[in-house]
Parts: structure tokens; C-alpha cells; sequence
């Protein structure tokens, strides 16, 4: 049995990557390219996961996917912290997404206008719409920030092994 | 074996899902349901992953998916390259692609996102769809290996099986 360094720091390293740049104004457009920052955040974390390794010990990449769903989740639960301060700022994503909608989407149907306006309503009252927005980026970070820190285990092994018969 | 076959049906599905859910606020606008507010719910879900601008994204009886062009190139590319890694896997001399092939990938999107960026020229959403499509597929063939190493185990490098002394 290999000892393996603790995955939690990684997961915390890559979850303050995700939080930063996805919340932080104009940074957070990055997120427009299919997730970017929380991809690289998974990846980040990955990263941090592979240089504490001993030097014998090789990642694998159930490594790399628990330490990129951990840093998805911290960046989820960061992320809303922040964007709880940047929306008492005036700078919160949701303005974004309801400014983006109700500017660019010129012939919107009546009764979807309705629903936006409802939901902005919602955004701004109801701290049902707070917990809402953090289980949505639980679901979006779990997924695109494993896939990073897949992508990490894939990139950043110390060697890349060759097929096995067996799994031929 | 059996047990990856199991996990690549479970990553086809739910690559599958997720596209179908970019495209489930349009549908439901459409079938007129009463209420918008399950669309808008599912474009505010989406909008943590695009930019969602309905000049960049494909139609769907009138109303735009719930992500951009590019991003339903990159669903579309990892269900396309899921469906056919199977195939491909049989072709390749290592468990994992080298790094080069996803850079080379990701290349397209870059230079055209860029170049539209600059105004030297106007990609329209069949070349985003396109530019998307190529690193989808490419970031599933560095996924798939690493769930299929997660399920049955990492694979051994030739030559340095175990090998158990007979005396013992």
C-alpha cells in the first residue's frame, strides 16, 4: 500500500483557483469558454496533488478525479461566499446573466420576459435563490472540475504507461 | 472489462443528458407548458458555462439553446469522441495521448476566437460548432482512459510484472 499525501490541501488550492477567477468581475467571463476556470481549477489542484507526491509514487487518475471533484466543491462553497460579497457590491453574477438576457435577447417571448423578471425578483430577495445558485455550481463544478482533474492525472503522470494485454 | 463497458455507457449517458438539458429550455418554451419559469431555471443553469449571446448560439424553434455555438460543438464532440474511443482505443500504442494532441486541438478555437477578437475575420457558428467539436473529442480521449483506469485499476508497464518466487 502506497502512502499518499493528503488530497485536502490540493482540493482547497484548486477550489480558491475556481472561486477567484470565476467570481472575480471581468475574470469571470473566462467561464464563458466552456467552463475554463473551473476545468483549470481541477487541474490546478491536480497539479499541487502530483508535486507532494513521493518521488517512487506515480499518480493515478482516481487521484486526479477525487482531488478535482474536492477542488470543484470547495470552489462551489467559496464561490458563493464571494459571490454573496460582489452582489452587495453591485457586481454579482446574476446581474450579469439578467443584463446578458434582457440586452442581447431582443425578441424574447412575453411570457419567458415574465419568467426573467420573476427570477430576477427572486435573485434579489429570496435567499432561496442563494442556496440555489450554490447546488447549481455543485452540480456545473462537480462534473467540469473532475474532468480537469482527470485531465491533470492524464497530463501530468510521471510515466505514461503502455497498454496492459489484459485490457486489450 | 465488463466493468468498463459499464462506465463507458454511464459516461455516454450522462454526456448525453447534459446535452439534452442545453436544449430542454428552447423545448420547453415551445410545448408552452403555461409557465416559462423551468426554462429560465434551465438557461440560469447554463449560464455559469457560457456566455449564452443568442447571435452566437443555434436556434430551436425560434428560441436559443441554452449554450453557445462553441459549446454545443463541445458536447457534441465529447458524445462523438465517447461513441467512438472504443474504436480508436484498439489503434493506439498508449494508455493515454500525448499532451501535444489536446494542445493541438484546442488550437482551432483559440486562433479563431482570437482572430474574431482582433476583427480579422467573422466566424459564423458553423465554424464555432467546428472549432468546438475538435477539442471535445480530444478531451474525451484523455478522460475515457482515466475512468477506465479508475474502475479496473491502473495497468502495469511491460516488464515489471511481479514475479513470486516459486521456493516461497
Amino acid at each position: 500500500m502506497q502512502n499518499k499525501p493528503s488530497k485536502l490541501i490540493p482540493g482547497l488550492a484548486g477550489g480558491a483557483f475556481i472561486a477567484f477567477f470565476s467570481e472575480f468581475p471581468v475574470l469571470n467571463f473566462g467561464n464563458c469558454l466552456c467552463c475554463l476556470w473551473v476545468v483549470l481549477g481541477g487541474f490546478v489542484g491536480s497539479w499541487f496533488f502530483r508535486r507532494n507526491l513521493p518521488e517512487k509514487t506515480d499518480m493515478t487518475s482516481s487521484d486526479g478525479a477525487v482531488t478535482g471533484l474536492l477542488s470543484g466543491v470547495y470552489g462551489a462553497l467559496f464561490g458563493a461566499l464571494l459571490q454573496y460579497f460582489f452582489s452587495l457590491i453591485g457586481f454579482g453574477f446574476s446581474n450579469t446573466f439578467f443584463n446578458v438576457m434582457s440586452d442581447y435577447w431582443k425578441d424574447m417571448p412575453r411570457e419567458f420576459s415574465d419568467s426573467l423578471e420573476q427570477l430576477r425578483l427572486y435573485s434579489e430577495y429570496s435567499p432561496f435563490f442563494v442556496l440555489v445558485s450554490l447546488v447549481f455550481g455543485l452540480i456545473r463544478n462537480a462534473i467540469f472540475a473532475t474532468a480537469g482533474g482527470l485531465l491533470g492525472a492524464a497530463l501530468l503522470k510521471k510515466s505514461k504507461m503502455p497498454k496492459s494485454r489484459k485490457s486489450r | 472489462m465488463v466493468k468498463q463497458r459499464i462506465a463507458h455507457c454511464f459516461i455516454l449517458l450522462s454526456s448525453f443528458l447534459f446535452s439534452c438539458a442545453a436544449v430542454f429550455p428552447p423545448a420547453w418554451i415551445h410545448l408552452g407548458n403555461g409557465s416559462d419559469f423551468p426554462a429560465t431555471v434551465g438557461y440560469f443553469f447554463f449560464s455559469g458555462v457560457c456566455h449564452q449571446l443568442p447571435e452566437r448560439s443555434f436556434h430551436l424553434w425560434g428560441e436559443p439553446l441554452a449554450v453557445c455555438a462553441r459549446c454545443s460543438g463541445v458536447y457534441a464532440g465529447f458524445l462523438a469522441g465517447a461513441l467512438l474511443f472504443p474504436v480508436i482505443r484498439r489503434r493506439l500504442k498508449r494508455e493515454f495521448p500525448p499532451a501535444w494532441v489536446l494542445g493541438a486541438a484546442i488550437l482551432p478555437a483559440a486562433a479563431d476566437f482570437g482572430l474574431a477578437r482582433l476583427g480579422v475575420h467573422d466566424s459564423g457558428n458553423a465554424l464555432r460548432l467546428i472549432t468546438g467539436l475538435i477539442p471535445g473529442m480530444a478531451v474525451s480521449f484523455f478522460i475515457l482512459p482515466g475512468v477506465y483506469e479508475i474502475v479496473s485499476g491502473p495497468s502495469k508497464p511491460k516488464g515489471l510484472t511481479c514475479r513470486t518466487n516459486p521456493a516461497s
